[in-house]
């Protein structure tokens, strides 16, 4: 493994990043571009067309001139390379497709370091044995995404004294179970250890949904606290605003806005964005953030929205080094915030597209995908 | 939760007292029509619409106006009341599950049913604006006998007990929506309960004389950007009658430059440039892993595209005013689109000969019109080839 590449995922300074960090950074972005560029013939040619090369890196600003990737592009396209991993992971699947990253025991050793670093800046860790709720998936052997292993390793920031699951494996499916779960909340807030809700928004917002509906009220023991991440998915037509989410969760359980934590990922890019007190993402410095605009892709300036553009130097058997999200957003300087990290912030829209609306002409695309067999 | 016990006993009486009147739909809607146009409240309803979507709502809210709603129950309706031993009655209670890729779509919807005489459940669609519920209660307020015939619901897809308990309520379900919401609805549905599918569809448009002119081809790219190709009546690209490349590209050159010097008077929101943005660069990326004899041609612009195909076989288009040009020899017609006749909606021909109408008919379309009838865009005559009043009313055999 890189040495730079190592020395950043250790740094002391996640939101302050020094200049040694910058150099670390750049040099293990360097570092993984000409490994790409010699392993991949296909990244290689991008590369060329683009006109870039490892020696451009010459300032952080340079890292907009790296080929940035769409996730769609590496779900679709094999330009993996050989790479020694002990474990593989993949994206959810919204899409239909997936990508599939591979990482090695160094790679996730750093990532560790990442996720305890970030934990103890934002206070994450407790010794209280806690009960912990799911809004995900029932871990599974051949359930290799992304979003069920970190939703199962943020459990392990306080002691787990039970793990109850919205989405049950049963049948060879997965089927959600979001009455199972208010019944063991309701078990959960006669006893005095704090639960800890871990999962997708969009099904925590269906819990507690049906708990008004049905004039529920479970106040949780002290020290509780809810851990959001992975979007609203399939969800999106759904989604509600945050503080009104927010509003709903300290009316029905008593989980204060403080209590609160959001996560921001992606699959093809295993940096952790935690939210600050103030429900903001600070960019850490194990990765950087550019926003593109809509039309031509170029950079745009802070405080202007566009896609967004992640890049770290931590790689895997694809070049992830600069990716594409499906997201709008923007970036904001950290003195905007007022939570004290000195970092950047990145504010998230959304996803690119029409939201939960469907065309009539997209949906006889499927039918002529199934007009052989008479179904149309 | 939905008290299906009173609700059911509510609406046996109103069918009973049978006091609905389809002029009270008229005046209703006559009195919508006008304040939108002359009494303000146009600026309140287009709050609702995207700025994208304002010419579409426009076309739509036409609809509402009294003369068409008229002309439709004259086409539709009146042969059936006019056969003598016939009684035209409602259907009796209409559940309409509907699409949210028009916005005014779901108040269209009831105000069918209600022509026909029906009371109407809908039910809205996910993330719906707001805008059909604006309307249908600005119908309710002019003519509050409608309250009896309008109930709206914003039961979300998943909440199925919910769903069962308003279906079990209806004579007939209006199901707009695709193949996997019409699996979904036909599983939940009692089994006596009909079914009426308003389902998915494809249009292109179809050249058959290449020399096409400018003013043709500039109907034809503003109808490409303006409806964002999202409907079933949209087209998704242009045939040509053709089998040679050259003129295949030719045409394809021509159509780009007519769409990139229109499509600023149409722009887009950032979330729908961007998936294009996004679409395109991954086409490009993909495109460089090809041969040079299997890359697609593309004339690219900044928001639209034409996409050159050898392939004649119907497809959906990249949407938003990214379409595709075939190559589809008159003689190849039938043969080519039968396959998928199912799917097929709308040919629109340049020209339009009668020829050309019967080859068309034949393949399967079930509308047949010329390019200078593409501007009027809209709810159509008839939905997908039959006429949507006489399916929400049933026939009563009278001898005496």
């Amino acid at each position: 493994m890189d040495k730079n590449l190592k020395q950043l995922f250790r740094t002391k300074h996640p939101y302050s990043a020094t200049k040694r960090d910058e150099a670390y950074f750049l040099a293990a972005i360097g570092a993984a571009c000409r490994d790409f560029m010699v392993r991949s013939p296909q990244y290689r040619k991008i590369c060329r067309q683009y006109g870039f090369t490892p020696k451009d890196l010459r300032g952080m600003k340079d890292l907009q001139k790296l080929p940035p990737l769409p996730t769609a592009y590496l779900k679709r396209s094999d330009i993996s390379v050989p790479h020694r991993h002990i474990i593989e992971v993949t994206s959810s699947g919204t899409g239909g497709r997936v990508s599939r990253m591979q990482y090695s025991l160094s790679e996730l050793l750093s990532l560790a370091h990442m996720a305890i670093r970030l934990g103890r800046e934002h206070h994450l860790f407790s010794i209280r044995p806690t009960h912990y709720i799911m809004l995900g998936y029932q871990p599974r052997r051949d359930n290799q995404t992304v979003i069920s292993k970190t939703a199962f390793l943020s459990s392990f920031y306080a002691p787990p004294l039970s793990h109850t699951y919205a989405l049950k494996y049963r049948d060879g499916a997965y089927h959600a179970d979001l009455d199972g779960v208010r019944k063991r909340m309701e078990e959960l807030r006669r006893q005095r250890r704090p639960v800890r809700i871990i999962g997708f928004p969009a099904y925590l917002y269906f819990l507690l949904e049906e708990m008004k509906k049905r004039n529920l009220k479970y106040r949780m023991p002290k020290g509780s606290k809810i851990l959001l991440g992975g979007g609203w998915k399939q969800f999106g037509a759904q989604e509600i605003p945050k503080e009104e989410l927010f509003a709903l969760a300290e009316e029905r359980l008593g989980i204060g806005k403080q209590d609160i934590h959001e996560f921001f990922s992606a699959a093809e890019h295993p940096v952790l964005y935690c939210s600050c007190p103030n429900h903001h993402f600070h960019i850490p410095a194990y990765g950087r953030v550019l926003i593109r605009d809509v039309r031509t892709l170029e950079p745009v300036e802070k405080g202007k929205t566009g896609i967004i553009n992640l890049i770290t130097p931590l790689h895997s058997n694809l070049p992830i080094v600069s990716i594409l999200t499906d997201d709008l957003g923007c970036v904001r300087p950290g003195s905007a915030c007022g939570c004290g990290i000195k970092s950047d912030y990145l504010e998230i829209y959304g996803r690119v597209g029409v939201q939960g609306v469907k065309t009539c002409a997209g949906g006889a695309q499927e039918k002529l995908r199934d007009g052989a067999d008479g179904k149309g | 939760m939905i008290d299906g016990g009173t609700m059911a006993k509510m609406m046996a009486k109103t069918l009973e007292e049978s006091r609905l009147d389809r002029e009270m739909v008229y005046a209703a809607c006559e009195r919508l029509a006008d304040d939108l146009e002359h009494g303000g409240l146009w600026e309140e309803l287009s709050s609702f619409l995207t700025p994208e979507n304002q010419k579409i709502g426009q076309m739509y809210l036409k609809r509402f106006q009294r003369e068409e709603l008229q002309r439709r129950v004259e086409r539709e309706l009146l042969p059936l009341e006019q056969e003598g031993d016939v009684q035209v009655c409602p259907k009796g209670v209409l559940f309409h599950i509907a699409a949210g890729n028009v916005d005014a779509l779901p108040a269209y919807s009831v105000l069918e049913g209600l022509l026909a005489g029906n009371i109407n459940l809908l039910k809205l669609p996910g993330g719906d604006n707001g805008l059909s519920r604006f309307l249908l209660e600005k119908l309710m307020e002019y003519e509050p006998l409608l309250k009896e015939y309008i109930y709206i619901y914003d039961t979300p897809s998943w909440d199925l007990e919910e769903m069962q308990g308003l279906m079990a309520l209806a004579d007939a379900i209006v199901l707009w929506g695709s193949d996997e919401a019409v699996g979904q609805v036909r599983k939940l549905a009692p089994v006596n309960t009909e079914l009426i599918e308003w389902g998915h569809k494809l249009s292109f448009c179809y050249i058959g004389e290449l020399s096409v002119s400018e003013e043709y081809l500039e109907i034809l790219a503003r109808h490409f950007l303006s409806t964002n190709q999202l409907l079933c009546n949209s087209c998704q690209g242009v045939y040509l009658n053709t089998a040679d490349e050259k003129e295949l590209l030719a045409f394809a050159r021509r159509l780009a430059r007519t769409m990139k010097r229109l499509e600023p008077e149409y722009p887009l929101p950032d979330d729908i440039q961007g998936k294009l943005t996004l679409e395109a660069l991954t086409e490009k990326l993909e495109q460089m892993e090809k041969r040079a004899e299997e890359r697609k041609i593309v004339f690219r612009n900044g928001r639209s595209s034409v996409t050159c195909e050898k392939d004649a076989g119907l497809c959906l288009s990249g949407l938003f005013g990214n379409v595709w040009v075939k190559p589809l020899k008159q003689e190849n017609i039938v043969k080519t689109l039968w396959q998928n006749h199912r799917s097929l909606q709308t040919a629109v021909l340049v020209p339009c000969t009668q020829e050309l109408c019967r080859t068309f008919a034949k393949a399967g379309l079930t509308k047949i019109v010329g390019i200078e009838h593409l501007a009027e865009h809209g709810p159509e005559k008839t939905h997908d080839g039959s006429y949507a009043l006489q399916r929400y009313v049933r026939l009563v055999e009278v001898k005496g």
